[in-house]
């Protein structure tokens, strides 16, 4: 209704204007008729009499339009007016219109992707309802590694229970690998990503279900029935979207679970990806010891409440927890408290977002100078163009149009080539942000939430305003004044140096923002070669097939039988046609395991209270070090007769044994264990350092235990159930080559799913995601603006060469020589290069400490960069001077001068 | 033959409101009117009549309709509105307050300072 009511003022507007314009043009001819049938009746004859009549009453062009004004014309009318004008100049020279439009299109395209991306995962609020309540609570022992963050079940009990300003609180175990379920009972064996979470988790969140309920306090209480819950996906994929899923019952590693209820479609935990299903953590009161730091928190605070107040009311409660349940066996209250536990809490968007706000930021930044360059290089061409109506806007100007009317026009005009643009950006960022997802590091978050919406349009509506504004201002100020004389026509007037200032202004400051981008792409690249020529600490990373299994306590309850099937599987690998090696580990690099615990020496005396240093430990198989290919330096390779008759030995990584014994081969046969309740073990053998955190990060102290261990952190004894295989063979990666190797595995147990399918590439190429995708993302927009920037240069020395044609032509004429002419035109190009590579300079000054955070073994001033993308840089624009400045030295002096 | 006398700034609205206070009259009459009544001793550019006349009636000081001429042509016939009789009122007084007080200026003889 209201768009047809605006169509049809916007009509009558139209028709009164044809109305209006008829009726003005009836009453002035009847004036001018009746003035000079006057004049002849006083005798005048009658062609003389309608000639000064004409001539008396005045241009009626001019007066119509003073008549128009007078009126108060309507601003639609003429905007309408003036869009159309537009349109036609436009159409009319279609090559600057297409290189205009294209030039911005790329430039608003890829702003408006970076922008979604950033939009999606900065900015956008989390999609739950009153999100700024949300906060994940976690603990963090200051005196260990305040890096370290978790939350245990007594901490969870107390604050739900005492807490003064949390309306609620959960906590939930991540559903790393560990957390897999298999789910069994169907076809076909499957492990997928569970989380289990406590009562609170789902309702604080503010989720209703889809179908049936999500989880009661009595859901969760010890001894209730096991229930679950499927996420939207999964009750798809298993149960073909099938209502009567609720009630059903589901195997969950060997347990059989009521289904209560599915979630909503656009639920999504977090930022876990591919979650199938929840499960109710059940924590028992009476079972909870102290310092079980496995889970994670979130809280919803209240009204009110703000994170500094929640933050101290968490400091309050600590010592209460640990004041109200007994120690594990093995670990003292004493060496709690001497861990220092303190709150860390953060707003839940900050937690789930992490560190890729800089690295965002910095790419927005780039790509936002590429769409300056872009404007520069339209603008450029405006220039240009305006510079060839100058006796057009003179004409209309002589006519009567007013100084605002012309400025109106032209920015019209700008203000189409910026909407078209824009349309054509918004296309083209549709179809980069599918390649930006996919080329997006592994671990950026909400990349679901990435999307094209209104925020995202508004702002490329914002820039096409801007732009337009930016490139249509330039020639508005300097011809809107144009004088009402007309020009002295024919002749090309030779463009004075003033009228060149603009467009060198607007090409030294292309050059500029691209010597910028260009030396922030080459801090990059200077920090991806030290990244990739850093050792790893593992060989042929591509070569090795990596895969996880599970055996459940329900398939094979026996502990003893754990460690032969897995020595089976591994012989088995073996067997398949070239492979090399083969081994298994809890963990492998880089792949985000972050099992730390203190490790005591027996010769080293401890303080009383006091603790050792955090080390990674790890549980490996024989031929784990050799498949990795992570070298012996001294002592020997764990065998399987340690393995199997529960030997006490380890072995460590080469900075561990030099930070306790100076060399390698004096750690060997001394003794380490991790609680005092534990058979001291005997270090065998020293290996190399992994980079196993991640390849911007150094080497983290490793431990190497035995899957099989007796004794170990108070357990008798210890078997890893969950383990990561290694599998080194030139076909790894190959679909092929993992047939072979599930029919290997399940020729040994067929009821076990394989997980996370990956080579170990995967995580060395992903361990460097941040660098390679701001690499990838800043190397475009680097090429984007050299390509612009060069263009533009370009295309103003030509400019200009073909405006100084005649003056060349005299010049050679008067025995300049060829070689003068050059030097002429290159010094031209010069000077602009050369400003503009001063000024890039100082802004990479300026800009680079920003991207300081993503770069690695270089300096934000690296020198090499800082000396040698200006020449290169120079060495490219000189180039795109010289084209024209070759074309300017042929000049033959004739035919220039002919053309006057 | 005195030369004819340029038009004050602003006066020229004053004049057209009088012309059409009378009985409605097109463009080209009240530029007849005008030469008429000052006795040929103004000069209007005749072109430059119709902005303001747009004006006026944009102002609501006078309204148009079309209607025959003397010759049967088709032309468009303005008139006074009550606000425009006000506006007339107004200025006249205005002009002729104002006309004294110049005048009173310039006729001021030295040994009266």
């Amino acid at each position: 209704m209201r768009l047809w009511s605006r169509l049809r003022s916007w009509l009558q507007a139209m028709l009164r204007r044809s109305r209006m314009e008829s009726e003005m043009d009836t009453e002035l001819h009847f004036h001018i008729e009746a003035y000079a049938e006057d004049l002849v009746r006083s005798g005048v004859p009658q062609r003389e009499a309608v000639r000064r009549a004409s001539l008396e009453f005045g241009g009626a062009e001019r007066i119509k339009e003073e008549c128009r004004e007078a009126r108060g014309v309507h601003f639609l009318e003429a905007l309408i007016q003036d869009v159309r004008y537009g349109l036609r100049t436009l159409r009319k020279s279609p090559g600057f219109s297409i290189v205009a439009v294209l030039t911005l299109a790329l430039g608003i395209g890829a702003n408006t992707a970076i922008f979604s991306v950033l939009d999606g995962v900065l900015l956008k609020p989390l999609p739950y309802p009153q999100p700024e309540q949300l906060v994940s609570v976690e603990i963090s022992p200051l005196a260990l590694n305040p890096s370290l963050r978790g939350m245990a079940p007594e901490d969870y009990f107390v604050f739900r229970e005492q807490s003064r300003t949390f309306q609620d609180i959960a906590i939930y175990a991540e559903t790393d690998t560990d957390h897999d379920v298999n789910v069994t009972g169907f076809a076909e064996p499957e492990r997928v990503h569970a989380l289990d979470v406590t009562d609170g988790t789902l309702s604080l969140l503010g989720v209703s279900p889809m179908f049936g309920r999500i989880f009661s306090r009595s859901d969760d209480s010890p001894g209730a029935p096991p229930t679950a819950i499927l996420t939207y996906g999964y009750w798809q994929r298993k149960f073909n979207a099938d209502p009567a899923a609720v009630a059903k019952m589901i195997i969950v590693d060997g347990k059989a679970r009521e289904i209560i209820g599915v979630l909503p479609r656009n639920f999504r935990f977090l930022d876990m990806q591919d979650l199938a299903l929840i499960l109710p953590l059940q924590l028992d009161r009476n079972e909870t010891y102290l310092g079980n730091f496995s889970y994670f928190g979130i809280a919803r605070l209240n009204a009110g409440s703000t994170l500094t107040q929640a933050s101290a009311d968490v400091a309050r409660m600590i010592p209460i927890a640990l004041d109200t349940f007994p120690p594990s066996p093995g670990v003292s209250l004493d060496l709690l408290k001497k861990a220092r536990l303190v709150p860390n809490l953060l707003p839940l968007k900050q937690d789930v977002v992490g560190n890729v706000g800089t690295l965002l930021w910095v790419i927005m930044g780039g790509i936002g100078m590429v769409l300056l360059i872009a404007c520069a290089n339209v603008g450029n061409l405006l220039l240009v163009r305006t510079e060839g109506r100058r006796r057009e806007l003179a004409l209309r100007a002589a006519l009567g149009a007013s100084r605002g009317r012309i400025a109106a026009q032209l920015l019209c005009e700008s203000a189409i080539i910026g909407l078209l643009g824009s349309i054509f950006g918004l296309g083209l960022a549709l179809a980069a942000l599918h390649f930006l997802v996919a080329l997006a590091p592994s671990g950026l978050p909400r990349i679901s939430d990435i999307d094209v919406n209104l925020p995202v349009l508004l702002f490329t509506l914002g820039i096409a305003l801007f732009t337009s504004l930016f490139f249509g201002l330039i020639p508005v100020v300097k011809h809107a004044g144009v004088r009402a004389g007309l020009p002295e026509g024919g002749r090309t007037i030779g463009l004075s140096r003033e009228r060149h200032r603009a467009r060198n202004l607007l090409v030294t400051m292309q050059v500029a923002l691209a010597l910028v981008l260009l030396i922030c792409s080459g801090l990059m690249i200077r920090t991806f070669r030290v990244l990739t020529r850093i050792n790893p600490g593992f060989v042929r990373p591509a070569e090795i097939q990596t895969f996880r299994i599970s055996i459940q306590q329900s398939d094979v309850p026996d502990d003893a039988s754990v460690p032969r099937i897995e020595q089976q599987i591994q012989d088995k690998l073996a067997a398949i046609p070239g492979v090399s090696s083969v081994g298994f580990s809890s963990a492998v690099p880089m792949d985000g395991d972050n099992r730390l615990d203190n490790v005591f020496a027996a010769d080293r005396t401890y303080a009383q209270g006091a603790l050792p240093p955090l080390r990674h430990l790890l549980f490996i198989s024989p031929g784990y070090l050799q498949t990795l290919g992570i070298p012996l330096i001294a002592g020997r390779d764990l065998s399987w007769t340690d393995t199997y008759n529960k030997v006490p030995v380890a072995l460590i990584s080469e900075n561990f044994a030099r930070e306790y014994w100076r060399t390698p081969a004096e750690a060997l046969e001394k003794r380490i264990r991790i609680s005092n309740t534990d058979d001291w073990r005997e270090i065998i053998g020293v290996v190399g350092n992994v980079r196993d955190d991640s390849m911007d990060k150094p080497a983290r102290t490793d431990v190497y235990w035995p899957t099989v261990l007796a004794k170990f952190r108070g357990r008798p004894l210890r078997v890893c159930r969950y383990v990561t295989l290694v599998v080194r063979s030139p076909l790894a990666g190959s679909e092929s080559f993992m047939h072979q190797v599930r029919q290997a595995v399940w020729s040994v147990d067929s009821n076990l799913p394989l997980a996370s399918v990956y080579t170990m590439n995967y995580f060395y190429i992903g361990s460097m995601g941040h660098t390679s995708f701001t690499l990838a993302m800043l190397g475009i927009a680097g090429a984007m603006a050299l390509l612009l920037s060069t263009l533009g240069l370009y295309g103003v020395i030509a400019y200009s060469v073909s405006q100084r044609t005649r003056e060349i032509g005299i010049r050679m004429a008067l025995g300049a020589h060829r070689r003068d002419v050059l030097r002429m035109v290159l010094r031209e190009g010069m000077l602009v290069i050369l400003i503009g590579l001063g000024i890039g300079l100082a802004g990479s000054l300026a800009v680079t400490r920003f991207l300081s955070s993503l770069l690695f073994g270089v300096t934000a001033t690296d020198a090499l960069t800082f000396a040698g993308v200006p020449v290169l840089l120079g060495l490219v624009a000189l180039a795109a001077c010289y084209v024209p400045a070759r074309r300017a030295m042929r000049v033959d002096p004739i035919v220039a001068l002919r053309y006057e | 033959m005195q030369k004819p006398l340029d038009l004050l700034q602003g006066t020229l609205d004053m004049l057209i409101l009088k012309a059409v206070s009378l009985r409605p009259m097109h463009g080209y009459g009240i530029l007849l009117r005008i030469h008429q009544v000052s006795k040929e001793r103004l000069e209007i550019q005749q072109g430059s009549l119709y902005p303001a006349l747009y004006r006026l009636e944009h102002q609501g000081w006078i309204t148009s309709e079309w209607g025959a001429s003397e010759n049967n042509r088709k032309a468009k016939y303005y008139r006074l509105t009550a606000a425009g009789k006000r506006r007339l009122q107004a200025e006249t007084e205005n002009w002729n307050r104002m006309a004294e007080v110049i005048a009173g200026i310039l006729s001021t003889r030295p040994e009266e300072v």
